[in-house]
């Protein structure tokens, strides 16, 4: 009885606290910023349209529809800075974004610092320090599809689907972008503006698919110059928006 | 307040307990192992389970292949009879298996180096579609549904749910555990005996033409080099080119160690020797030209009776303990838990 007694206290006092808060929570909402936590959205769109696996959309720059099948990519190293020198990383250090797993695309982002934030700073692919450890568990888990077997190394960023004017076996197009040795190491980092606590990024892959990349470069799956020229592109396929 | 504490106590029974560490132990003469033990802590259980796995076909396709299948025990973890590996539905692969032992001292695997990490390594074979023509998450599901390796998994990792770095790391544990230190020239090394006047006779001639790249006491560098032999055109394998796309690493392949010789071979990256004295052969026959490396310029000056010497000392290489090690052989309970189906 008196472990209840006990119990009971801690709980009401827990309460009182929740209560307590309340006042300080609202503001904060109000100036939608400062809290400490980041609520992080990705939006993966082609030309601008919400996308969809398995289904087609058509890209002006081919004269042909594209539908994709597959989208993963590893966001990592990710951290938040401002103009008054603050800056701090994210705990989880690697982000397996797969749009066939709509929580991939979600995440909560806790903070120490509450703070204004200017900017979002990550990287698309894992670093080679990681790249060269051992087998590692959760979103690096080699489960999902992300690490070659063939040799070492994790897909930094993988798409797949199909075009009917691309010459591979049943049309299908397979970008596996990988490899962290120079001269091929494909990581790419990205600095974005952030706008409030909700940060939205968006990637848009029209530009991945041109007549070069339908046509010619359609299976890249080992590190090499074509994965370059697709990592160099990365960048500019994100942006934040408000 | 009493069934609170029956709980706890009997939730501490069976909370895991982390498992018995183990110390990999090698000889002094030894070096440092570069393999990252802090990542991956060896305890008695984890290498038990590691053990199973390695000789468990439950990780192949259609459950025929086992890692063991080309990795022999009696063979040093290696693949005699067979110049190129041999794997699922009578597959012929590229390259001959290479021996497995050592392991904790190399930093990249395979005979061009595609792997970097012996964590990673299990996957390459798994995946061949000569090999094990597998997927790691259909073994993943497959371990999940086995209520033995449920339990193997529990006991090694506090677990029982299979993940794929549990798994790898498993079979990481029992190779690292596999080191061949306990051949005669380990016990010269130490003291216990000595060798044989024809031994130190080719002991002498290895240190002077072999050493460079065999290098003690590993036997090997574990580095790559083309050691000037013609390219099977029938397998167009060029060997670490086909990795780092230099033009420099044309026909370069891993450079093995030379102990455990008399149970390896056949030897070679293709297998295309049988017998010691033709890789001898090889290399008192090199022309200018034929390797690039500047221990193989020119042919090695070795007369027929500096052969003769040379073998009888890589003969001094052969780890008979290490070999015939119980530890090392096929899991007993396995073999019952597969009568018993």
């Amino acid at each position: 009885m008196r472990m209840g007694k006990k119990h009971l206290s801690i709980f009401l006092s827990f309460f009182l606290l929740l209560f307590a808060r309340l006042p300080l929570q609202a503001q904060r909402i109000d100036a939608s910023f400062n809290s400490g936590t980041i609520q992080l959205q990705i939006n993966p769109t082609l030309n601008n349209q919400p996308l969809v696996l398995g289904q087609k959309v058509f890209v002006p720059l081919l004269n042909d529809s594209v539908q994709i099948d597959r989208l993963r990519f590893y966001l990592s190293g990710m951290s938040f800075s401002n103009a008054s020198d603050n800056q701090e990383s994210i705990k989880q250090q690697f982000f397996l974004i797969d749009l066939e797993d709509p929580t991939s695309l979600r995440h909560q982002l806790p903070l120490k610092t509450v703070s204004q934030w200017d900017s979002v700073h990550f990287k698309i692919g894992v670093d080679s320090v990681t790249q060269l450890k051992g087998a590692q568990g959760e979103d690096l888990d080699p489960m999902h599809g992300m690490y070659w077997s063939w040799r070492s190394g994790y897909v930094n960023f993988k798409c797949e689907g199909i075009s009917s004017i691309c010459p591979g076996r049943n049309n299908a197009f397979l970008f596996h972008i990988g490899g962290f040795q120079a001269p091929f190491n494909t990581i790419q980092s990205v600095s974005l503006p952030v706008y409030s606590d909700t940060v939205v990024i968006q990637i848009d892959l029209a530009p991945l698919f041109t007549l070069s990349s339908i046509t010619q470069n359609y299976e890249v799956m080992s590190p090499n110059a074509e994965a370059m020229t697709f990592a160099n592109q990365f960048p500019s396929l994100f942006r934040s928006i408000p | 307040m009493k069934i609170f504490i029956i709980i706890l106590v009997a939730f501490m029974g069976f909370a895991f307990t982390g498992g018995n560490p183990m110390k990999l132990v090698y000889p002094s003469y030894f070096p440092e192992p570069v393999y990252a033990f802090s990542t991956n802590q060896l305890t008695q259980e984890k290498v038990n389970l590691g053990r199973m796995l390695f000789y468990d076909p439950i990780l192949s396709k259609n459950q025929t292949i086992s890692c063991a299948d080309c990795h022999s025990p009696y063979n040093g973890f290696a693949h005699t009879d067979h110049a190129l590996s041999h794997g699922i539905h009578d597959s012929i692969g590229m390259r001959n298996a290479p021996a497995l032992f050592n392991l904790a001292w190399q930093n990249t695997f395979m005979w061009d180096g595609a792997i970097h990490n012996l964590d990673m390594q299990a996957l390459a074979p798994l995946n061949h579609p000569a090999e094990m023509d597998e997927d790691i998450v259909n073994v993943v599901q497959k371990l999940n549904e086995s209520n033995r390796y449920r339990k193997a998994f529990y006991t090694a990792w506090g677990d029982s749910m299979v993940t794929g770095e549990h798994f790898l790391k498993a079979i990481s544990q029992f190779q690292l555990t596999l080191v061949s230190a306990t051949a005669k020239y380990d016990a010269v090394k130490s003291g216990t005996t000595n060798f044989t006047e024809q031994e130190q006779a080719g002991y002498s001639i290895f240190q002077t033409n072999c050493n460079s790249c065999h290098r003690e006491p590993l036997f090997s560098s574990y580095g790559y080099a083309n050691n000037g032999l013609a390219i099977d055109t029938a397998l167009n394998d060029l060997g670490r080119y086909g990795i780092t796309k230099k033009d420099e690493d044309r026909l370069k392949f891993k450079i093995p160690s030379l102990r455990n010789l008399s149970y390896t071979y056949p030897y070679m990256h293709d297998g295309r020797f049988d017998k010691l004295h033709e890789v001898l052969n090889h290399y008192t026959h090199l022309q200018p030209g034929d390797s690039p490396e500047i221990a193989l310029r020119e042919a090695l000056p070795l007369s027929s009776k500096d052969k003769t010497d040379i073998i009888a000392f890589l003969h001094t290489l052969d780890d008979k303990e290490f070999v015939f090690d119980l530890r090392n052989k096929y899991p007993h309970e396995l073999l019952l838990e597969i009568k018993n189906k």
